[in-house]
């Protein structure tokens, strides 16, 4: 086509640039301008701050992890440290802490900007503008091809990581421009994180020697408060105080005048709901933060359904020495058995909750518990009777006994008060979760070497049951607490939590588990990666959480697990 | 009349003086009640706590660290229900008390041929408990295999000893595979733990690819290309799976289903190799099936098995195979690693 002017013509190059987000984080760029990665004003990428903690740290005496530290932790490191991941700085220099923080970073590709570069005037230059609200802090990537190892191969990641002061690029706000042209070596590949919360049109602007924009390319993106992203649910946290019967949305650790977060009603029947319920001794900051760890892990599997935390009363404050202050929880005989009986009190607010969401997500709730959770959540879904009110549960680390689900499973010992678990609650009766069908399929998530739940610990707090003050009568077949009879199924709680020993191992250190778990188990071992901590064999405190704890590359396989065909089966 | 009614009187007031007092008896010994079960079993007044052998263990997880009895953690629970121990003392004791466990350990290493290798450095990593809560701490110990590929470490007590064999051109599994037991205190120097080491042999080029499918559950067959991986009508490799009844679910009941792997042209041979790096030359079947009944027990929806292949082009790999009986549509998933060349070698570059 002629010039319009001149009536010129002639042949030219076109060079298509533009800003590319992994939207739909599925692990793949679509680079067409309408693809599935395509963002709007309307429909932004949607990421979180990294405000987090993500730090590596001394644990268990001389063993090392990396962790979501709180506050006590966090005041051990040096103060330079104690900023929040998007501030972290190594000798003075932007830097990525470690491994487990890069789960907080996206990809960010500007695709045909390096080729354009080498043919344009020196006095041209490449920039990143931010407009609106928000700040992102960018790195390039360590792989060339701006891949997703960073996030799945501890290589890589490791890489990144130690090389990151030397790949940081700028910290993108609405007044400073990154100037990539002044990059020592372009790369087209970058990830970057959250710095501060807002919505922001990110431009990638060619410009010439007199700084006019020549060329522009646009992405959208929403950065969040990552407890904006999720809901959480509490029956209280508290644990003096018994839980409610209807959990309520929490608003805690919000700006002032944000609301608690709550999803709009989704648009597609079809959407699945993932809720989280936490163990045992855990404050209120660290069931959210484990619940942010799989929400994040979860993300990085591709996964756009929605999620959510299940609260309830856990007492907590778990790790003096032996010689330490007489009012932690383990000094306190009974502070395990009182967390457990409000796991049994806080059932009846989960299956509330649980009937809710299946209003809401009819046929695709999906539960998943951790450790003494698994009181809760077994327990809701005996209470749902014969309403499927969760399509899939997924027990972890479960620490109930095995014989709730199935007598069968090998006993410990064989003299002894009642096994009112196994045959609830008197002889030859079915166990306690017979014919439970609250959840249409029921996955064991097991570690028959698991730390917490070993001879020293679940067991042997069985083993010392009846607590002080408790006995067993043998001639009703029934506990007492001190002169007064405990009925059954009346007093069912007090007596499972104080009074009567599981014979059985743990639900999550069990194989072949019958009853609902029949046919549905993960061996935990099989989707971790070797051990390689001091005692080996999977049976360190660490691998009672490790699901929350370490970093993606190290846990990816897990949480692949939770969502394929051995676990919620929605991959 | 009044002699019976007197006599059933004394009998009533003799059975309820003898309840009483056993009540009172049984109250009186508070803690130290020792376990008796409930009046609808059989009653074992005084019984302590008796071990009996149970185990929750997969039989397939190694397992490297060595524990040996708990004849002191029964000690402390019994002193507990004896009311002697409070309960924090009872937890502290039992925890700490694994630390006087005796770890001797006699080992033998040798190759995948059964050689034994002299010169391996062993360490032995002993762990200490420290509290309640996970803490521990490790001390160290190495030592060297002899010319007949014998070590021991002798004299050590602690929680559990963690031992790894280690040797330049050598390979011991990042997950103990290669350990077969007798371990700790069961072993001794005439019945020796043997940990063995794959002696590399070289990698060659491998080339692996992954099988994802959804497949029917009728009995109608999936091919597939081991070559590519691809689904193919003129694949070599045949799977087919059966189910009844054909509506499942997916825990809770078990189902007969059965599944059959056939290799069109070549064959399988089921594996179980610690080091599974080389492939036989020769003895592969043409399928593979696996049936379960729904009497079985323990019954499982999953197979996960891994097989050498030989396949219609005559290359050598590995698969391994999980099939997901209870999903609608059923699922299966193969890793393949194939040598192209031919070979029977398939040692992966990155071994190490």
């Amino acid at each position: 086509m002629p010039d319009i002017d001149t009536g010129e013509q002639g042949t030219c190059m076109v060079y298509c640039v533009s800003l590319q987000l992994d939207a739909n984080h599925d692990g793949n760029m679509d680079l067409s301008f309408t693809g599935t990665d395509a963002t709007s004003a309307s429909s932004p990428a949607v990421v979180w701050v990294n405000d987090n903690y993500d730090r590596g740290h001394a644990v268990d005496g001389n063993d090392y992890e990396q962790d979501d530290l709180g506050a006590a932790n966090l005041a051990q490191l040096p103060t330079d440290q104690q900023v929040p991941d998007f501030e972290f700085t190594t000798n003075g220099q932007p830097a990525i802490p470690g491994t487990r923080d890069l789960e907080d970073y996206f990809r960010m590709w500007t695709p045909g900007v390096a080729a354009l570069m080498q043919l344009l005037p020196s006095n041209y230059s490449v920039q990143l503008t931010l407009t609106g609200g928000g700040q992102i802090r960018i790195f390039q990537a360590i792989e060339p091809n701006g891949g997703t190892n960073y996030l799945f191969d501890e290589t890589t990641a490791s890489s990144q990581v130690a090389n990151s002061t030397s790949l940081y690029v700028g910290l993108l706000t609405s007044n400073s421009p990154v100037i990539l042209s002044a990059q020592p070596s372009f790369n087209e590949h970058f990830i970057f994180c959250g710095a501060q919360s807002g919505s922001a049109q990110i431009d990638l602007q060619i410009l010439d020697g007199n700084q006019n924009v020549i060329a522009d390319a646009s992405a959208y993106l929403q950065i969040n408060n990552i407890k904006e992203m999720y809901e959480r649910w509490t029956v209280g946290d508290n644990p003096n105080i018994a839980p409610a019967n209807v959990a309520v949305k929490d608003m805690s650790d919000l700006p002032p005048l944000d609301p608690a977060f709550a999803y709009p009603a989704p648009q597609d029947t079809n959407t699945p709901y993932i809720l989280f319920v936490h163990g045992w001794n855990m404050e209120r900051w660290e069931k959210d933060r484990f619940a942010e760890a799989a929400f994040k892990r979860l993300y990085w599997q591709g996964y756009n359904g929605r999620f959510g935390i299940f609260r309830w009363p856990t007492h907590n404050g778990f790790g003096a020495p032996f010689s330490g202050s007489p009012n932690t929880p383990l000094n306190d005989p009974r502070n395990y058995d009182n967390s457990e009986s409000n796991a049994w009190a806080s059932a009846t607010g989960l299956l509330n909750k649980l009937s809710d969401l299946d209003a809401l997500y009819p046929g695709h709730v999906y539960m998943m518990a951790h450790s003494m959770g698994n009181v809760v959540a077994g327990e809701a879904l005996r209470l749902a009777g014969t309403n499927h009110v969760a399509n899939t549960y997924i027990a972890m680390q479960g620490a109930i006994s095995a014989h709730c689900y199935d007598a069968s499973t090998p006993s410990r010992w064989t003299f002894g008060p009642a096994d009112m678990y196994a045959n609830y609650w008197t002889s030859n009766s079915p166990c306690y979760f017979n014919a439970t069908a609250g959840a249409g399929t029921y996955v064991n998530f097991y570690n028959a070497n698991d730390w917490a739940l070993n001879a020293e610990h679940w067991q042997l707090n069985q083993d010392l049951k009846p607590d002080s003050g408790y006995t067993y009568n043998p001639y009703f077949g029934l506990f007492e607490r001190g002169n007064v009879m405990l009925y059954m199924p009346t007093n069912t709680y007090e007596v499972f939590s104080y009074a009567d020993p599981a014979r059985s191992f743990a639900l999550g250190a069990q194989q072949n588990v019958n009853g609902a778990f029949k046919g549905a188990q993960v061996n935990l071992p099989s989707v971790w990666p070797p051990d390689t901590h001091p005692q080996g064999g999977y049976q360190e405190h660490v691998w009672h959480s490790a699901e929350f704890r370490s970093d993606n590359p190290s846990r990816a396989l897990f949480w692949n697990t939770v969502l394929g065909v051995q676990g919620f089966d929605i991959k | 009349m009044i002699v019976m009614k007197n006599k059933k009187l004394v009998w009533i007031i003799g059975i309820l003086a003898i309840i009483i007092a056993w009540y009172l008896v049984s109250h009186s010994r508070s803690q130290t009640s020792s376990r008796p079960e409930a009046i609808t079993n059989a009653i074992a007044p005084t019984s302590p706590v008796i071990q009996v052998p149970a185990s929750n263990s997969a039989a397939t997880q190694p397992q490297v660290s060595v524990r040996t009895g708990d004849s002191d953690r029964d000690d402390v629970i019994t002193r507990y229900h004896q009311g002697l121990l409070t309960k924090e003392q009872a937890m502290q004791t039992a925890v700490l008390g694994k630390n006087e466990l005796p770890q001797d350990f006699y080992g033998k290493v040798i190759d995948q041929f059964g050689q034994p290798i002299p010169g391996v450095s062993i360490t032995g990593q002993l762990v200490f408990n420290t509290d309640i809560d996970g803490g521990i701490k490790t001390e160290t110990h190495t030592t060297q295999t002899d010319s007949q590929g014998l070590f021991q470490f002798t004299g050590l007590h602690g929680a559990s000893l963690n031992v790894r064999p280690e040797k330049d051109g050598y390979k011991y599994g990042d997950r103990g595979e290669g350990l077969k037991g007798p371990a700790g205190s069961m072993a001794g120097p005439t019945d020796r733990a043997v940990l063995t080491m794959w002696k590399l042999r070289g990698a060659e080029p491998l080339t692996s690819f992954r099988i994802d499918a959804k497949i029917p559950y009728d009995g109608s067959p999936t091919t597939f290309e081991t070559a590519t991986g691809k689904e193919s009508p003129n694949g070599d490799l045949k799977v087919t799976l059966s189910r009844a009844p054909l509506q499942v679910h997916r825990s809770g009941q078990g189902f007969d289903w059965a599944v059959k792997i056939e290799m069109l042209d070549g064959g399988l041979i089921e594996e179980n190799d610690p080091y599974p790096y080389w492939a036989p030359e020769s003895g592969y079947r043409p399928s593979f099936e696996f049936n379960m009944s729904s009497n079985s027990v323990p019954w499982n929806s999953t197979l996960e098995d891994s097989f050498y292949l030989k396949n219609s082009g005559g290359q050598f790999g590995r698969m391994q195979v999980g099939v997901y009986g209870a999903a609608t549509p059923a699922r299966l998933q193969i890793n393949f690693t194939i040598n192209p060349s031919g070979s029977q070698n398939l040692e992966p570059a990155d071994l190490r």
